[in-house]
């Protein structure tokens, strides 16, 4: 099975390069861009980003673009959060019983491997439309967890655990001062990567089922109606939600780990 | 209640690490057990501890016996500081009758000749300094019977008194087990001296 390594103190440096991006290098980006679809001339193929920044301010305004923000925050964050407890709390369970690691093999297997495009469609027939997102980036980061977590915890220090044993230290101290922060580098490495995941499966589920209010739904009408400038400041709208979110879910992690 | 150790055996693969001991420790003594390195010292401590079992010959006396123990190795949280350490095995502040403040922390390892390096992470301290916290922390658990593998491994002999000292002050009327190859570390605890043959 794979999982995520990272730092000593968790912090993938390559996981986390989003921070290290340098000014210059973006406005580089930006001004190639915007040399291309001064070229191109046709803002239906490319438009400028000019064009796009002008496009989101017009949105942010909008109570329909926070409307569509909240749907989709609230059903991918929640199909997170959902992960992140089952996959710790299987992975847990899995660390001592060798019949449910075992029984969770080919299950996270075939989740890992299947095309996203099939879960969605399967569970378009199962679930609403509206639930669509919630299930992806719930599947999509209970494999990264539940690994990540497992491979932790089975590589817990056992002296420490002996130690913990002897001195016959309560659950909830273990879990505090020897589970967790050896667990931390493995949590936060598959946090980060999963928090990138869940919104690019989440609104790509949207966008093939097409729930009402969602940010999937405005992407599906950019395309249908070649609105490009939308097309472009709703991507730049959900690369924003993905980026804060997993900055402020890393944040408050990193704060509960540093506790003593 | 003494503790009774009837031929005692334990094999790892084809090596027998400790054939057929038995020996008889009395309750509150402080008994040292002698051998050479592999010569299954550290096994019998474990098998005292609950963390092994014995493939033959069983112990009576531990039953509802609280162990404490300093390891080998200094089993210390490294990104902990001295305080934390030992607050893991004693729980957080309270006020009770059996409460553990911090400032009685800070006198014990004062006592341990560690002032002045109570808040910093462990993996920044010596490894005499570590070894003098793990003691102290074994010292301030909860325990009916102490056990020592090698505690005084790292230890100029000046600590080592020192130690040995503070262990003794600490733990009247405990049984204390101390296993070592070096007969002057026995010697400065007192008590009985067996050799594990």
């Amino acid at each position: 099975m794979n999982f995520i390594t990272s730092g000593r103190d968790g912090r993938n440096e390559d996981l986390d390069g989003g921070a290290k991006i340098k000014i210059w290098a973006a406005l580089f980006w930006i001004a190639v861009w915007e040399i291309v679809a001064l070229f191109i001339g046709q803002e239906i193929l490319l438009v400028s980003p000019v064009a796009v920044f002008l496009r989101f301010l017009e949105l942010i305004v909008t109570i329909g673009f926070w409307k569509s923000i909240f749907f989709s925050l609230c059903r991918i964050a929640g199909g997170f959060f959902s992960a992140l407890l089952t996959g710790i709390l299987f992975a847990w369970v899995s660390s001592f019983c060798r019949f449910v690691r075992e029984l969770a093999k080919p299950l996270m297997a075939v989740i890992k491997a299947a095309p996203v495009a099939s879960f969605i469609i399967l569970i378009l027939i199962w679930v609403p439309s509206g639930n669509l997102s919630f299930a992806i980036s719930f599947l999509i980061v209970l494999p990264v967890i539940y690994t990540n977590i497992l491979y932790g915890l089975e590589n817990a220090d056992k002296e420490l655990l002996e130690m913990a044993e002897v001195f016959r230290i309560p659950y909830s101290r273990r879990i505090r001062y020897i589970y967790l922060p050896q667990m931390a580098p493995y949590l936060r490495a598959a946090c980060s990567v999963s928090l990138g995941l869940c919104w690019k499966a989440g609104v790509a589920a949207e966008v093939i089922g097409i729930p009402a209010g969602s940010i999937g739904e405005k992407l599906y009408e950019a395309k249908v109606y070649l609105e490009t400038s939308d097309l472009f400041a709703w991507t730049v709208t959900i690369i924003l939600l993905s980026v804060c979110f997993e900055k402020i879910f890393l944040f408050f992690l990193d704060k509960v780990i540093e506790m003593e | 209640m003494d503790i009774v150790i009837n031929s005692l055996s334990k094999k790892y693969g084809e090596k027998e690490v400790i054939k057929n001991f038995s020996a008889r420790i009395k309750d509150g003594s402080v008994l040292s057990v002698m051998a050479p390195s592999g010569g299954g010292k550290t096994t019998l401590l474990r098998i005292l501890a609950g963390l092994e079992t014995a493939d033959k010959g069983y112990i009576e006396g531990l039953e509802n016996k609280k162990v404490s123990m300093v390891f080998q190795e200094d089993r210390l949280c490294n990104d902990l500081n001295a305080i934390t350490n030992i607050r893991i095995i004693c729980g957080k502040k309270n006020n009770g009758p059996k409460g553990i403040t911090d400032s009685r922390i800070y006198d014990e390892l004062e006592k341990a000749g560690l002032k002045g390096n109570e808040k910093y992470p462990v993996r920044e301290l010596s490894g005499g300094m570590r070894r003098r916290i793990a003691i102290v922390r074994a010292l301030m658990a909860d325990y009916d019977i102490l056990i020592l593998d090698e505690p005084f491994a790292g230890l100029d002999w000046e600590n080592k008194k020192r130690m040995a000292d503070y262990i003794k002050e600490k733990s009247k009327g405990k049984t204390v087990i101390l296993v070592t190859h070096d007969k002057a570390e026995a010697e400065i605890m007192g008590g009985e001296i067996l050799n594990l043959k």
